[in-house]
């Protein structure tokens, strides 16, 4: 039996509470394979077709999985946990789905494992503020705005 | 008594003619000296002419020899006294020479003193009040820059203050964040290098 491999996280899987929501459905899960196994009689293969897995969990599946999967994706999110770069992106507003799948999409591209944490803000107007652990980087409209009061200060005081 | 007064007879005869000779002495004395007195006038006389013209030519010898010896003594005691004047000018001269050099060179050194004391004085009083000057400068400086740092941090709080409330109130909520999503993936698409970079740690 091949050991489950995460390749990517799923776009779905934006910050690091749903991967420790996983975690635990995933250790709740594992706690009651003997009761399943004893009760639905599940197979040498040991899939776990018989229970409908919540939504979160479907995208890391396309096919049955076996208690082996989730146990290798459990022991894998656990090392995420630990070493999965972290982004925090700060928005003018509560985005929608949409934005949220495009950007956690552009992330990925970048780095597969990394968890975005999604943060509002108004006062930045627009745009975003990118925040990795190696610094922040402010894309807003305030910055644009703060460099051209800067000028326009600078053009002032020059006067 | 015979011899007795034989002897009184002879006594007094004895006094007689000495009375008679000393009565005779007496004319004789008288005449002799009023013959006397006659030479001694006639004599007199010409002794007196003779003193008198001795006297004269005395007086006349005597004149010259005063004037000679008062001359003389003019001479020496105008040689004498210029002499001392001179002696006496001449100390004077040196004592005032000598005293006019102290004088002098305590004058000088009194006002070489002074001179010194005063550019002393002078030249503190300008170091503290150059110092003073410049201090009052520098503070000024300081003071000014000071206040013009703290008119432009307000002035750059202020507007920045303004500008930030103004755009908040203006913008805010009008920009609808999903109309923001290109520019937003726009903005990111610029700096994908450095973001990658970073979240890489590369």
């Amino acid at each position: 039996m091949s050991k489950y491999q995460l390749k990517t996280l799923p776009n779905q899987i934006i910050n690091m509470s749903q991967i420790y929501q996983i975690i635990g459905y995933i250790d709740e899960s594992l706690s009651s394979k003997q009761k399943i196994e004893t009760s639905k009689k599940v197979g040498i293969k040991g899939y776990i077709d018989q229970i409908e897995l919540p939504e979160m969990m479907q995208c890391f599946f396309s096919d049955k999985i076996s208690w082996y999967d989730l146990s290798d994706l459990r022991d894998q999110l656990d090392e995420l946990v630990k070493t999965a770069p972290i982004a925090t992106i700060t928005l003018s507003g509560i985005p929608n789905t949409d934005l949220k799948m495009k950007l956690t999409s552009w992330f990925r591209a970048l780095n597969p494992y990394i968890l975005l944490e999604i943060i509002v803000d108004q006062s930045i107007i627009g745009g975003c503020i990118v925040k990795t652990e190696r610094r922040e980087l402010d894309l807003s409209m305030r910055s644009s705005f703060s460099s051209f009061s800067g000028n326009l200060l600078e053009m002032t005081h020059n006067v | 008594m015979e011899s007795l007064h034989l002897n009184k007879i002879d006594s007094q005869q004895w006094y007689i003619s000495i009375l008679i000779i000393l009565g005779i002495l007496v004319v004789v004395i008288i005449v002799t000296r009023m013959d006397s007195k006659k030479h001694k006038k006639a004599a007199g006389d010409t002794k007196v002419y003779e003193i008198d013209k001795n006297s004269s030519q005395l007086e006349k010898a005597s004149e010259g020899a005063l004037e000679k010896a008062t001359e003389q003594m003019t001479r020496a005691y105008k040689s004498n006294f210029e002499s001392r004047l001179k002696e006496n000018m001449n100390r004077l001269d040196n004592s005032f020479n000598t005293n006019a050099d102290k004088i002098t060179n305590e004058f000088n050194n009194s006002l070489t003193n002074f001179q010194n004391q005063t550019q002393e004085i002078i030249g503190i009083s300008r170091n503290k009040i150059e110092s003073y000057y410049k201090d009052m400068e520098t503070k000024a400086n300081e003071s000014v820059a000071l206040r013009k740092k703290e008119a432009i941090e307000a002035v750059d709080k202020n507007i920045n203050k303004i500008l930030m409330t103004y755009l908040n109130n203006s913008l805010e909520g009008s920009i609808d964040l999903n109309d923001q999503q290109e520019y937003i993936l726009d903005k990111l698409e610029k700096n994908k290098s450095t973001i990658s970079k970073d979240i890489n740690n590369v």
